[in-house]
């Protein structure tokens, strides 16, 4: 078995060799300019304005955490699957423990209780990609004050001292001439 | 077992000196895979052709079957630029850390049984026989993702810090699925070793394409997000972020990440033909010899990596929310459940076929329900979402 | 299956606190959150659950001498030491419960998380207050941690919750890693990660484990014991460990203060006695590991004076009523450390009957500060000013409070200080109770100065609002203090049965 690493490692050698003797010959074959220019970050012509370095979306730290978790549980259940396999098909070394069905009790916990965290991460929307916000409504802006009134306001202003003037009469006469 | 295989042979066979057999099979598995990954590079530009009724490259060599050589030629004369504002080390590291593990999965992967030719014992037609292989693959799969980060992060380029987040993100989503759906193979054969694996799927003559039908479709989809391809090539999504993780490099920087992109590929469909489709193995014949078994396997991967193919000039891309929600909320959930309904079958000693049967009595009604496209993704089409 | 099965029996407490966070949480998320008032009775009830199985356990070891048996593999003992402490672990988080649903600034916040993490924390203490298993031991220390550290930063939105709480885990952080990196140092040494295993010689006349390396080289176990102390330090807020203390009390939600003072800090201390007396004290433990153990002995007495001496200093300056409180509990810390240095039997049982006390008397103290926090919206002892009038039961029942954590009679505190005074003369350690007495009259100075904010000025202007419920319930710990300061048998009895199942050698003078 140990020699299988070892074949393994020379691989590892040889892929790494194959990988670096590319990079070496491209080097000594490719021309090399001198132009600043070309040093540049490509942004599509544009001057690029300051680091890429720069803070970036939480939720790509949620999605990782909550990755890590999973990654982990995975990592107990290599095992766990190899042993229910081996106890329940009464072959390899779980035979005649009488791990099975307290294995397949356990898993089936652990796998619960991990479920119950997506379900968690899940309920609070910490899974959606598309956030929804629950805030008001978008107005269109308001228009700008001006220092003379509008043409608008100014009739607005005439129809509002006649209603004030005139009394109750005449409402039904605007309203028709609106109509 | 893979030492006695080596030392406890018939004595009547003759045999290599180890190192010899161990250079000489590094080479013939690294030939096959580059020559492989080169050609699919070809086969890449005909398959696109072909589907768009094109012709394709044929003017180097016959069909343009030489083309992937002048590629890597040219790619070799190409000028080499590392911007200003990179971080130099991870910048030349990112690349190898692509290349590399990528085309190390391939170490374990069992093409066919002992190779005999006349009086020469060869041994196993694989460079390693790990009994942990499959532990092996996952490590290996892991790391794949650091080539991807670190070449968006050290360009110093938004564009490429964007493709490298979303990449990574959308691979780590995806591995777990990839690996529970590994796990529920394991539990079904019992082993972390890959022949054995492939063995005991030959020997029962029920792949698990056929009784674990779920992970298999959940692994091929997996695999894809995996391997960053249409229709979840983020990383690279052309209209939004030019070249993505991979914008700022050049030269031979560049052909090492389209390397490692075509090696991940190459690798995945190994895997999916070893995890369910039961390796080298024919059905209803129980032992083949290995000049039987190699070919069989190469046309069961070979149609994998056609079906990559396929799907890259069949689908559109998906967007991002719907990568995650797919990710997350349909396929993660699923797998769960799926190795749940496994480890009760096996503890429960019923007859493996019954899992297809429940998942199509479970989940064809189950889509037909709710699997429509809700309305809330229609009116979000126009607007696009943040990544 | 049946083995299994009947381990699964002995820890039905933890089983059943597991399951009720679990089913917390669900709730919570099924109810989104809408009414987090059903989540706390949910959690009031469970926790009576819990509680009833652990009485029932404790009848059992009682009956038994206190015996430890140990489940699920050997790494969880179960033993009357054990239970005494999840028993006090049980009743404050019913308490911290109550509090939050007293608290207004906290119904505002009030969330079902905030039960969930508490009861998570309640499962980290049950599991590192009962084993022997270092690995398990950091297992539970990290959950309380973890829950801790996000109860401290419950408030988010508030700048000091937050400071409190990155504060908190970037402190816990560390001082955990020092501690792993001492276990993983002493697993080396030993072999063996089982602290039962670890100081006991095997018979044969040669030194295995602990002794074996101390004859050869002691600087490796020394650095690993201490290592690991420095853990312990941090979680019980020893000097020179204690600087999160006063940062992290302040800015924290005051029931989680609450919960950090009192039930975590006396888990901590559990693990403290637990780990000393199995490595140095059990009974079969080697010589050479014994002689080695006075040492360690004389070390947490030096640390036990800098302690109460610093905490006390420090508390006399303070004007904010919460901070001097977190000073406070690190002079108690002194206090609770002198049982330990004696390094006999009589002085664990001492420690841990002062531990019982100090639940008593800080969830008072602590539920006073929650209720004046509420009237006067502010934590200045001088906002106190001459409200011992406008609500005379709950100051009174403070001044018991307060003279209970001076250590006067006839209170439970004063009890308690007695115990640890007359073990300390007894192991020798005259002059460390002579400091613990003259930090004790220090400590006068600033209890009373409460006292007197509430009695000895003009009356306020203020009204503070009746609240019956908060006020009986205080009333009721008050009552407790004294009477278990009078009468003071079961509590000396219990805490003696806790200790022999320690299995520790009587002193061999």
């Amino acid at each position: 078995m140990y020699f299988d690493y070892l074949n393994v490692l020379i691989f590892c050698a040889v892929g790494l060799g194959f990988v670096f003797v590319n990079l070496i010959i491209a080097s000594f074959l490719r021309p090399k300019r001198k132009v600043t220019e070309g040093l540049e970050t490509y942004e599509c012509g544009e001057e690029p304005i300051g680091d890429a370095w720069i803070q970036f979306d939480i939720r790509y730290y949620t999605v990782a955490l909550v990755y890590v978790i999973f990654a982990v549980e995975i990592a107990f259940l290599f095992p766990w699957a190899i042993v229910l396999g081996e106890s329940f098909r009464g072959t390899g070394a779980a035979v005649g423990t009488g791990i099975g069905a307290f294995a397949l009790i356990e898993g089936i916990v652990f796998i619960v209780i991990l479920f119950l965290g997506l379900a968690y991460v899940w309920a609070k929307g910490d899974l959606d990609w598309v956030l929804s916000f629950s805030g008001p409504a978008y107005q269109p802006p308001q228009e700008r004050a001006r220092f003379l009134p509008s043409v608008h306001e100014l009739q607005e202003l005439a129809e509002a001292r006649n209603d004030e003037g005139d009394g109750e009469g005449d409402e039904a006469e605007e309203n028709e001439e609106a109509a | 077992m893979p030492v006695e295989a080596v030392t406890l042979a018939d004595t009547t066979t003759k045999e290599l000196p180890l190192l010899v057999l161990w250079l000489f099979k590094a080479g013939l598995i690294y030939g096959g895979l580059l020559g492989t990954a080169a050609l699919m590079t070809l086969a890449e530009r005909k398959v696109s052709a072909w589907i768009q009724y094109r012709i394709g490259p044929n003017r180097v060599g016959p069909w343009g079957l030489l083309q992937p050589l002048a590629d890597g030629v040219k790619f070799i004369f190409k000028e080499e630029v590392v911007p200003d504002g990179a971080n130099p080390l991870m910048f030349r590291l990112a690349p190898i850390l692509s290349a590399v593990p990528a085309m190390l999965a391939i170490a374990v992967i069992p093409f066919a049984g002992e190779v005999k030719i006349g009086d020469w014992s060869f041994g196993t037609l694989s460079i390693a026989n790990l009994d942990i292989s499959v532990l092996y693959v996952g490590a290996l799969t892991g790391l794949s993702v650091y080539g991807v980060i670190l070449g968006g992060w050290s360009s110093n380029s938004k564009y490429s810090l964007l493709g490298g987040l979303r990449a990574s993100a959308q691979m780590i989503s995806y591995e777990l699925t990839l690996l529970l759906a590994v796990l529920s193979v394991v539990l079904m054969n019992g082993s972390l070793d890959l022949r054995a694996i492939a063995a005991d799927q030959a020997s029962t003559g029920m792949w698990n394409a056929i009784v674990q039908p779920v992970a298999f479709v959940l692994f091929v989809i997996a695999m894809f997000a995996e391997t960053n391809r249409h229709p979840f090539d983020f990383a690279e999504c052309e209209p939004e972020l030019v070249g993505g993780f991979h914008t700022e490099y050049s030269s031979m920087k560049f052909a090492l990440f389209f390397l490692g992109e075509y090696c991940a590929m190459v690798v995945m469909a190994c895997l999916a033909t070893t995890f369910f489709l039961g390796g080298g193995a024919l059905p209803f014949i129980a032992e083949l010899a290995w000049y039987v078994e190699l070919p069989v396997f190469c046309a069961k991967a070979s149609s994998f990596l056609f079906l990559f193919l396929w799907v890259r000039w069949t689908l559109p891309r998906f967007r991002y929310d719907q990568l995650m929600t797919l990710g997350w909320q349909v396929m993660l959930p699923l797998a769960l459940v799926n190795l749940f309904v496994t480890g009760a079958v096996v503890a429960l000693g019923w007859h493996p076929l019954l899992m297809p049967l429940l998942a199509i009595a479970v989940l064809v009604p189950f889509a037909l329900l709710f699997g429509r496209p809700r309305p809330r993704s229609e009116s979000l089409t126009h607007e696009g979402a943040a990544g | 299956m049946d083995r299994y099965l009947a381990d699964l029996g002995l820890i039905a407490p933890e089983l059943v606190l597991t399951l009720l966070s679990l089913v917390v949480l669900v709730w919570d998320l099924v109810t989104k959150g809408r009414d987090s008032r059903q989540v706390a009775y949910l959690s009031l009830a469970g926790l009576g659950v819990v509680a009833y199985l652990l009485l029932g356990q404790w009848g059992d070891l009682a009956a038994t001498g206190g015996k430890a048996e140990t489940v699920a593999f050997g790494m969880v003992t179960i033993d009357a030491f054990g239970t005494f402490f999840k028993l006090f672990t049980v009743g404050s988080l019913a308490v911290v419960i109550l509090f939050v649903l007293a608290d207004r600034r906290e119904r505002k916040h009030g969330i079902g998380e905030y039960y969930f993490l508490l009861l998570g924390a309640g499962i980290g203490v049950f599991f590192m207050v009962s084993t022997n298993n270092l690995l398990l031991l950091m297992l539970g220390l990290e959950l309380l941690s973890l829950a801790s550290y996000s109860l401290a930063g419950f408030h988010k939105s508030e700048r000091r919750s937050a400071e409190a709480s990155m504060k908190y885990v970037i402190f816990g952080g560390l001082s955990a890693g020092i501690m792993l990196y001492g276990i993983s140092l002493l697993y080396g040494l030993t072999g063996t990660i089982d602290l039962n295993e670890m100081g006991i010689a095997d018979g044969s006349g040669w030194p295995v484990g602990l002794a074996a390396q101390f004859a050869q080289d002691p600087v490796p176990v020394a650095v690993a014991i201490v290592l690991i102390l420095a853990g312990f330090a941090y979680k019980v807020s020893v000097v020179p460990f204690h600087f999160w203390t006063p940062d992290v009390y302040e800015g924290a939600p005051t029931p989680v203060t609450t919960f950090l003072a009192v039930a975590s800090k006396a888990a901590g201390f559990a693990v403290l006695l637990r780990f000393v007396g199995a490595l140095f004290l059990v009974e079969g433990v080697d010589s050479t590991v014994a002689a080695y153990g006075e040492r360690i002995g004389l070390l947490i007495a030096i640390l036990a004076a800098v302690t109460m001496t610093l905490g006390n200093l420090s508390a006399l300056r303070q004007t904010s009523m919460k901070r001097m409180l977190a000073y406070s509990s690190i002079a108690h810390a002194g206090y609770v450390l002198m049982g330990l240095a004696a390094m006999t039997p009589a002085g664990f049982s001492a420690a841990m009957f002062y531990l019982a006390a100090y639940y008593f008397m800080n969830l008072g103290a602590f539920g006073f500060l929650l209720y004046f926090e509420g009237v006067n919206k502010s934590e200045d002892i001088d906002a106190l000013k001459g409200m011992g009038w406008k609500a005379p039961v709950v100051s009174i029942v403070m001044v018991a409070f307060l003279v209970s954590l001076t250590g006067l009679p006839p209170t439970v505190g004063f009890y308690g200080k007695l115990l640890l005074f007359y073990e300390g003369v007894d192991a020798g350690l005259g002059w460390l109770v002579l400091i613990a007495a003259l930090n004790s009259v220090v400590s006068l100075f600033y209890y009373f100065r409460i006292a007197k904010a509430l009695f000895l000025s003009e009356p306020a202007e203020r009204e503070a609002e009746p609240q019956p419920f908060f006020t009986g319930f205080l009333a009721l710990l008050g009552v407790g203090t004294i009477l278990f300061g009078i009468y003071t048998e079961p509590l000396q009895n219990w805490s003696e049965t806790g200790t022999d199942s320690l299995g520790i050698a009587e002193a061999s003078e």
